[in-house]
């Protein structure tokens, strides 16, 4: 009973929360649009990591991921006082779909960088384990990295569900907006793209 | 697969370097400067931003609200009592207003309902108290809504009472019988106290009728000086004059020296009629309630916050044992 309760609560709260996140970008959106810059402010402060991160699995490169970034934000200031994009009436998805969309064009630029490959200096990942202690944390950066090479012979559609799902925690309903697809393709694309990395994680080992 | 995906979801603590986002945010932040000056209203700003608040605040008390929604839901209540003694103020306030609201939208028997909006006004009285308690400043305007809750109670109650009394026309034999012992014991005391007003006739009648075994009335037969029937009184216009308890045999009566312990009782004693259907005594019970807790707001007004706000001893010793102060070592009077 206790455990049905708890699972109970954590929905519901996921459900304020969602509820909650959802309010909060409407609002910003709302502000956004009267040219209001605190509002600019806080929709950077809250989203930019997560764009960042978003833009940096496609790119490889933090100064490429960081350029993009910017120009992501000053882009979506923008549209949102030409009411480009008007379909997207809030905050998230118009900033993944203008990152990814940034993302194509950089590609489009620079026909020359292929996108899977992810600079050398970059494999590190701070893994914020300090409980572990150095063995351990060895090998976690070991695993990191074959998970992160294994990404990078992803497919791209593979890769970039795997990344908006759970690198960005984004839910099947965010993603599927994000990419103009339904939420049964999502989840189809999701289970299959998992498959496919673990074959070929399985294969590395 | 879960292994898998909880290595991928180590990959969301990549973050930003820090001081590029904050050298880019003051950069975006020029450019976007470039545009126009905003055109929104100081109003419309304000209305965005408060729901913006909110939202924000909503994650934190939405896990309390939920908490006490899913216990209600459960059938117990054992979740409001962890709100019980919230106060404007403390962040479970939330949860116990939406509690309340709950219940009484969840109760459809009438004499429940009243018996609920009593309980509530006594809330609104006991959180009265423990605001006018708090030493920092900045109460007005608690008190003030805190105060203006309470008559809304009050006045929600009244008129589900009057409901109820209309809709069960009884006999009351106890409206008969009430004014002879108010009679009775209000002549000698106030041939001693002098200054009453007529609100303790009312106190000193209800704590002979009240079961509770508040006052000494019934306990010192021997000595029957009525001024032990008195618990201490502070009266709104600044004159105080503090009875003393003389030592009862049994020891349990301790001196009250604040108005919060009176409205206190005279809520136990409102509950009492409620429950025994004398509701004609209860509306006047009722009409006693208000004015003591206009009192405790009065004292504050004028200043008196010295002997209003005090949390001495209430007074002890019913005979359920129950406290009406349950944090206060019971058996000294203390000024705070």
């Amino acid at each position: 009973m206790a455990s049905l309760f708890v699972l109970l609560s954590k929905c519901i709260l996921r459900y304020f929360q969602m509820a909650s996140g959802k309010l909060t970008d409407k609002i910003l959106y709302l502000r956004l649009k009267d040219k209001d810059k605190q509002a600019f402010v806080k929709a950077y402060d809250l989203y930019v990591d997560d764009i960042y991160r978003f833009i940096f699995f496609k790119v490889g490169s933090r100064e490429e991921a960081e350029d993009i970034s910017s120009g992501v934000f000053l882009k979506v200031w923008d549209y949102v006082q030409n009411n480009k994009l008007g379909e997207y009436n809030s905050l998230k998805p118009l900033l993944y779909r203008v990152a990814r969309n940034a993302v194509i064009d950089y590609y489009r630029k620079q026909p020359d960088n292929a996108p899977a490959s992810l600079d050398a200096g970059e494999s590190k990942i701070d893994v914020p384990d300090e409980k572990q202690d150095m063995a351990n944390s060895h090998d976690l950066h070991l695993d990191m990295d074959l998970v992160r090479a294994g990404l990078d012979q992803l497919k791209d559609e593979y890769r970039e569900v795997i990344v908006l799902k759970y690198l960005n925690e984004l839910d099947t309903a965010e993603i599927a907006k994000i990419l103009d697809k339904s939420k049964g393709n999502v989840r189809v694309l999701l289970y299959r793209a998992l498959s496919a990395l673990r074959s070929i994680l399985e294969k590395k080992q | 697969m879960n292994e898998l995906e909880q290595k991928l979801s180590k990959f969301k603590e990549i973050k930003a370097d820090a001081a590029w986002k904050s050298s880019n945010r003051s950069l975006l932040l020029g450019q976007i400067s470039m545009a126009d000056e905003p055109r929104y209203s100081w109003l419309k700003a304000l209305a965005l931003e408060l729901p913006f608040q909110f939202a924000k605040a909503v994650p934190h008390s939405a896990t309390v609200v939920v908490a006490v929604l899913l216990v209600l839901l459960g059938g117990g209540f054992a979740g409001l009592q962890a709100s019980e003694n919230s106060k404007p103020g403390d962040t479970l306030y939330v949860a116990k207003i939406a509690g309340e609201k709950t219940q009484l939208a969840l109760t459809f028997d009438d004499k429940k309902k009243a018996q609920l909006s009593l309980e509530f006004a006594g809330n609104r009285a006991k959180e009265l108290s423990q605001v006018l308690n708090e030493e920092q400043g900045g109460q007005e305007e608690r008190v003030e809504k805190l105060v203006s809750k309470f008559r809304q109670e009050i006045s929600t109650l009244r008129s589900q009472v009057e409901k109820i009394s209309q809709a069960e026309p009884k006999a009351d034999p106890k409206l008969a019988s009430k004014p002879e012992e108010k009679a009775l014991e209000s002549t000698p005391e106030t041939a001693l106290e002098g200054d009453l007003e007529a609100e303790t006739e009312y106190f000193s009648a209800g704590s002979v009728k009240d079961d509770n075994g508040i006052s000494t009335s019934e306990q010192s037969a021997e000595t029957a000086a009525p001024v032990q029937t008195e618990p201490t009184e502070v009266f709104a216009s600044g004159s105080e004059i503090e009875i003393a308890a003389s030592a009862s045999p049994t020891a349990e009566i301790l001196v009250a020296e604040s108005k919060a312990g009176d409205s206190e009782r005279i809520f136990k004693e409102a509950e009492a009629l409620l429950e025994s259907e004398d509701y004609s005594t209860l509306l006047n019970k009722i009409s006693e309630a208000e004015e003591a807790v206009g009192r405790m707001d009065t004292g504050l007004v004028k200043g008196e916050s010295e002997e209003a706000s005090t949390t001495a001893v209430y007074i002890v010793g019913t005979s359920t044992g129950e406290s009406l102060d349950p944090g206060d070592p019971a058996t000294t009077t203390s000024d705070k």
